[in-house]
C-alpha cells in the first residue's frame, strides 16, 4: 500500500481510513457526461465553477457521517466522486486504499461503494424485487447458485422478506429505497451512500430507512455516507460534514456542528428547532447549555432553571 | 364558507380487482383567507382529495360547494379558473420556449391584449419573487428552484381564489422549503388567496396553517387548529406523523410542571421563546 | 394509480412452467400454422388447440374475451366492410343496391376467425410468462447471433427496462396531464387540430422527464457495476425440461396437422 505524503493535509493516513480526500477539487466543465445536477443552484454557463474546491476530509471503517449543505453545494458531487462515477480534477481520493482515479480500480471502488439514489423510480432496474436485487449480483460476476441466498439474506435485512417477486412500482417510497440498498448489500459493499436518498419519502418512509442504515451501521460496522438536508436525519451520526459552495466549512459531532446556529444559517441550513429556542434564550440573558439538539435534552435543560 | 365538502367519498379503479377506497364519507369546510394544511401519510387519500376541488377527479358520492355553488354540475373551465392547483414537482410541467410563454400559457383562453397579458405575468412573477430579468430565458437555463417559482407562477397568473400546494417544497433544502412558503404566505396576505397546503411536513404546516386537516386511510382523523391537532401527539405517531420537537417539549414540560400552567397550545420556536421568557423573567424576579 | 405490468397471471400448470423459448418459438409456429388456414376445418383444429391450452392453463374464459376485447370493434368493422366489397357468385341476399355473396360472408368469417385466433395465441404468452423471462428468453434465442455481432444482450436489456419503466411513465402521464389541465388546457376539443396542440403540452415534459430519467438510470445503473455483458452471471438460468419436449412434440403435431390439410384440401 502506497503510503501518500501530502503537506498541506489535516488529516493522518491510519490503516483504518476506509474514505480520504486529499486535496479533491472537481469542476463539471471537464466531465460534459455529467453536467447536470439535479435542483443544481449553480447556473451562469460562461465560466463553470468548481464543483467542489479543495476538500480533505477521511472517514473511519464503521463511521456514520453525514453530509450536509443547500441545494447546489457539491454534496452530491462528493458522493459520485467517492463511487468513481466521476473522477477528481484535482487531487486523489482513496476509497479503501484504492485510488479511485486508477481506471485499473474503477470497478474495484464501485463495488466496494454501495449507492442509493434520490429518486427510488430511477435507478430500480428489475422487473421483480428479485431480479432488480440480483442485477448488481449479475454485474459483479456472483455464480448463479450462490444469488438466490445472497438476494434472500439482503430482503430479509431490510425487512422485505417475501417481497421478491412483487413489481418494484407496487411498492412503496419507503419500500423501494430499502429494495435499493438490498440491492446494494447483497453486493457486500464497505460503504453505503445515501445521496439524498430520503428526500423522496414521506416521514415514514423516511423512518423506515433510517432504521435500516443506522442499524447496518451498529450491527454490520457499515461505513455509511448520508447525504441529506433533513436536520432530524442527522442528529445521530457519528459525525456531520457542512459543505457549501463547495468547500467544506465544518466537521465535527451534531452537537458542535449545530450549536454553531450561525454557520448553519450561513450555509443555508437550519438546526433542531429545540437548538434555536435554547439560542433565542440564551440570547436573552438566559443560561443554557449551547448544545441542546433533542427535545429530552431540552427537557434537562430547562428543568434546571425551572426548579430553581 | 368558501369551500364546503359533504359526505365526499370515491374510489378508484370500481369494479376491478384493483379497486380501493381512497375517499370515505369526507366533509368538511373551508372559509375564505384561511391557509389550511392537509396532512398524512403517502396513500392516505390527501392528493385524491385536493383533485376534486378542481374538477380534475369527480366524486363518487357526496357534494362540493364553491361560494355555496354546488361544482359537481358547474362550469368545468370556470372552476379550473378559481381554483388554482400546483402539483408536486410542478418544474417538471414546463415545456413552453421561454418562461414568460410559459406563465402566460393559462391565460391562453382569456383573449387578454399584449399588455394586459404582460401586466398578469410579470405580476404572477413578482408574487413568486421570481427574477423578472429572467423571462425571456429558456426553461432549461434555470436553477431548480427558479424553475418551481415559474412553475407557481404560471398557476397563479390565472388570478385564482383558492391555490391548492401539493408539496410544494419537495426536495428543496430548508431555506428554499422558507421561500417558497413565504411566497404562499404573501399571496394569502396581499390578494386574499384562500391557501390549501398538502404536505407530510408538520413542521411546514405548523408554521404557516390556521387550520389542518388530518387524513388518514381516506377519512379525516383530525381537524381544527395546528396547537389542537398537535397536542394530541400519541393518535398522531399512530398514524404514522410526527409532530414539531416543540409541541413534544411543552407537552412533555406541562406534564413535569403542573404548577406552571404551561400552554400545551405552543408549537413554534417564536411562541416558545415568548412564553418561556415570561416564565422565566417572571421566576428570575 | 397502479397498473399492472404486461398481464402475467400467475400459475403453477406446465404452460406456466415451460420455457419461455420454446413458448416464444411455438407461438411463432402457431402463428404461422394459423395464417396458412384456408378451411374451416383447419379453423376449428386452431380453436379446439388454442381452447384446450388455455384449460391446461387453468386461465379462466373470461381472460379469453379481455384478450380479444381491444380488436373486437376493429375486427367487426372490417367485417361489415368487406362482406360490402367482397364480391363472389352465388347472391344470399339483395336489396336497392346492397348485394351479400355467400363467398363474402365466408370470407369475412374466415378473416375475423383469423385474427381472433392470433390475438388469442399471443395473449397466451403474455399470460403465461412474466415479462423478465420472455426478455431473458428472446436474449437466448438471439444469442447465437452475436457471432455476427448483433448486440443480443443490449436489445434485452432495453427491453426489459422499456417494460420495467411503463407503469412509472403511466403515472407520469396521469399526472401531467392532470396538471395542465388544471392550467386549463382542453383535452375534449373538438377540433383535430386543436386536439393535436392539445397534447403538445404533456409530451414535452413527458420526453424531458424520460431524458432525465435516463441519465439518472445509467449513472445507478453504472454505480451498480453494470459494463454490458461482460463478465456478467444470469440470475435466472433456464433449463429445457421434459415439459418442452412435449410442448415442441405437440407444436410439430399441430403445425403438421394444419399443412398437411392444407395440401389435402
Amino acid at each position: 500500500m502506497s503510503h501518500v505524503h501530502i503537506t498541506k493535509s489535516l488529516f493522518v493516513f491510519t490503516m483504518e481510513d476506509i474514505i480520504k480526500y486529499e486535496n479533491v477539487s472537481y469542476s463539471y466543465a471537464y466531465d460534459f457526461d455529467d453536467e447536470e445536477e439535479e435542483l443544481n443552484n449553480i447556473q451562469v454557463p460562461h465560466v463553470i465553477p468548481f464543483a467542489v474546491k479543495n476538500v480533505s476530509f477521511s472517514v473511519k471503517q464503521g463511521e456514520f457521517v453525514a453530509i450536509i449543505g443547500r441545494n447546489g453545494s457539491g454534496k452530491s458531487t462528493l458522493a459520485r466522486l467517492t463511487d468513481a462515477l466521476i473522477f477528481p480534477t484535482e487531487g486523489k481520493i482513496y476509497v479503501d486504499s484504492m485510488d479511485t482515479s486508477d481506471p485499473e480500480l474503477t470497478w474495484e471502488v464501485r463495488a466496494c461503494v454501495g449507492m442509493v439514489f434520490q429518486n427510488p423510480d430511477n435507478q430500480i432496474i428489475g422487473t421483480t424485487v428479485n431480479d432488480d436485487v440480483a442485477f448488481g449480483l449479475e454485474n459483479i460476476g456472483v455464480p448463479t447458485d450462490e444469488m438466490q441466498s445472497r438476494i434472500d439474506e439482503a430482503l430479509r435485512y431490510v425487512g422485505l422478506e417475501g417481497y421478491g417477486d412483487m413489481e418494484p412500482h407496487l411498492l412503496s417510497g419507503g419500500q423501494k429505497q430499502r429494495a435499493a440498498i438490498a440491492g446494494i448489500l447483497a453486493m457486500h459493499p464497505k460503504v453505503v451512500i445515501l445521496d439524498e436518498a430520503t428526500a423522496m419519502l414521506d416521514p415514514v418512509g423516511r423512518k423506515e430507512v433510517m432504521d435500516v442504515v443506522h442499524r447496518l451501521n451498529k450491527e454490520e460496522n457499515m461505513t455509511v455516507l448520508h447525504i441529506t438536508h433533513h436536520m432530524d436525519e442527522v442528529v445521530n451520526a457519528d459525525r456531520i460534514i457542512l459543505i457549501d459552495n463547495g468547500s467544506l466549512v465544518s466537521t465535527g459531532t451534531p452537537k458542535k456542528i449545530f450549536s454553531q446556529g450561525e454557520m448553519m444559517r450561513k450555509a443555508g441550513l437550519e438546526v433542531p428547532q429545540v437548538t434555536k429556542l435554547m439560542d433565542n434564550l440564551r440570547n436573552n440573558g438566559i443560561d443554557v447549555p449551547d448544545d441542546v439538539i433533542t427535545v429530552d435534552e431540552a427537557v434537562l435543560a430547562l428543568e434546571k432553571i425551572l426548579v430553581k | 364558507m368558501l369551500l364546503r365538502i359533504e359526505h365526499l367519498s370515491y374510489t378508484y379503479m370500481k369494479g376491478t380487482p384493483f379497486e380501493k377506497k381512497a375517499l370515505d364519507d369526507v366533509s368538511f369546510e373551508i372559509d375564505k383567507g384561511d391557509f389550511v394544511g392537509i396532512i398524512g401519510h403517502t396513500g392516505c387519500g390527501k392528493s385524491t382529495l385536493v383533485q376534486h376541488f378542481n374538477g380534475l377527479l369527480k366524486p363518487d358520492e357526496g357534494n362540493i360547494f364553491l361560494n355555496e355553488q354546488c361544482i359537481n354540475n358547474s362550469n368545468i373551465k370556470a372552476l379550473r379558473k378559481s381554483v388554482g392547483f400546483v402539483f408536486q414537482y410542478p418544474e417538471h410541467q414546463l415545456f413552453e420556449s421561454t418562461v414568460y410563454k410559459d406563465i402566460a400559457f393559462g391565460l391562453k383562453n382569456e383573449k387578454l391584449s399584449k399588455e394586459e397579458e404582460q401586466q398578469r405575468v410579470i405580476q404572477a412573477a413578482n408574487a413568486v419573487g421570481f427574477d423578472l430579468s429572467l423571462l425571456e430565458n429558456s426553461i432549461y437555463d434555470l436553477s431548480g428552484g427558479q424553475k418551481r417559482r415559474a412553475a407557481i407562477a404560471g398557476v397563479i397568473v390565472m388570478n385564482p381564489q383558492i391555490l391548492v400546494l401539493d408539496e410544494p417544497a419537495a426536495g428543496l433544502d430548508p431555506l428554499g422549503r422558507d421561500e417558497i412558503l413565504d411566497f404562499a404566505v404573501k399571496l394569502r396576505k396581499e390578494y386574499g388567496i384562500t391557501i390549501i397546503l398538502v404536505s407530510h411536513s408538520m413542521e411546514d404546516v405548523a408554521k404557516y396553517a390556521n387550520k389542518v386537516i388530518v387524513m388518514n386511510e381516506g377519512k379525516v382523523e383530525m381537524i381544527g387548529s395546528p396547537g389542537k391537532v398537535f397536542e394530541d401527539e400519541d393518535r398522531l405517531r399512530k398514524i404514522g406523523l410526527g409532530v414539531p420537537q416543540i409541541a413534544t417539549l411543552f407537552k412533555k414540560l406541562s406534564v413535569a410542571y403542573p404548577q406552571y400552567n404551561i400552554d400545551r397550545e405552543i408549537f413554534t420556536v417564536e411562541e416558545a421563546t415568548r412564553f418561556l421568557l415570561r416564565l422565566l423573567g417572571g421566576e428570575n424576579k | 394509480m397502479k397498473i399492472s405490468l404486461g398481464q402475467y397471471i400467475p400459475g403453477k400448470t406446465p404452460v406456466h412452467k415451460a420455457d419461455a423459448r420454446t413458448k416464444f418459438l411455438s407461438m411463432i409456429a402457431y402463428m404461422v400454422s394459423v395464417m396458412l388456414i384456408e378451411t374451416f376445418i383447419g379453423y376449428g383444429i386452431a380453436a379446439v388447440f388454442v381452447l384446450a391450452t388455455y384449460l391446461i392453463a387453468r386461465l379462466p374464459m373470461k381472460y379469453i374475451f379481455r384478450s380479444i376485447r381491444p380488436v373486437l370493434f376493429i375486427v367487426i368493422f372490417t367485417m361489415i366492410l368487406n362482406l360490402f366489397i367482397h364480391t363472389g357468385h352465388t347472391v344470399w341476399f339483395e336489396w336497392k343496391f346492397i348485394v351479400i355473396y355467400k363467398e363474402s360472408v365466408f370470407y369475412c368469417i374466415k378473416i375475423a376467425l383469423r385474427v381472433l385466433l392470433l390475438v388469442m395465441g399471443a395473449s397466451l404468452l403474455t399470460y403465461t410468462t412474466t415479462s423478465s423471462e420472455l426478455t431473458d428468453g428472446i436474449e437466448s434465442l438471439l444469442s447465437p447471433l452475436k457471432i455476427i455481432r448483433f448486440p443480443a444482450h443490449d436489445i434485452a436489456m432495453m427491453m426489459s427496462i422499456a417494460l420495467r419503466f411503463i407503469p412509472t411513465f403511466s403515472d407520469e402521464l396521469d399526472r401531467i396531464v392532470k396538471a395542465q389541465m388544471a392550467r386549463g388546457t382542453d383535452f375534449d376539443s373538438k377540433n383535430l387540430i386543436k386536439k393535436v396542440k392539445s397534447y403538445v403540452p404533456v409530451l414535452i415534459p413527458l420526453f424531458v422527464s424520460a431524458w432525465r430519467r435516463a441519465s439518472d438510470l445509467a449513472t445507478a445503473m453504472n454505480a451498480r457495476g453494470y459494463r454490458g455483458a461482460e463478465g456478467r452471471t444470469r440470475y435466472r438460468v433456464h433449463k429445457f425440461t421434459y415439459i418442452d419436449i412435449i410442448m415442441a412434440i405437440i407444436m410439430v403435431i399441430f403445425a403438421g396437422a394444419i399443412v398437411t390439410l392444407k395440401i389435402l384440401l
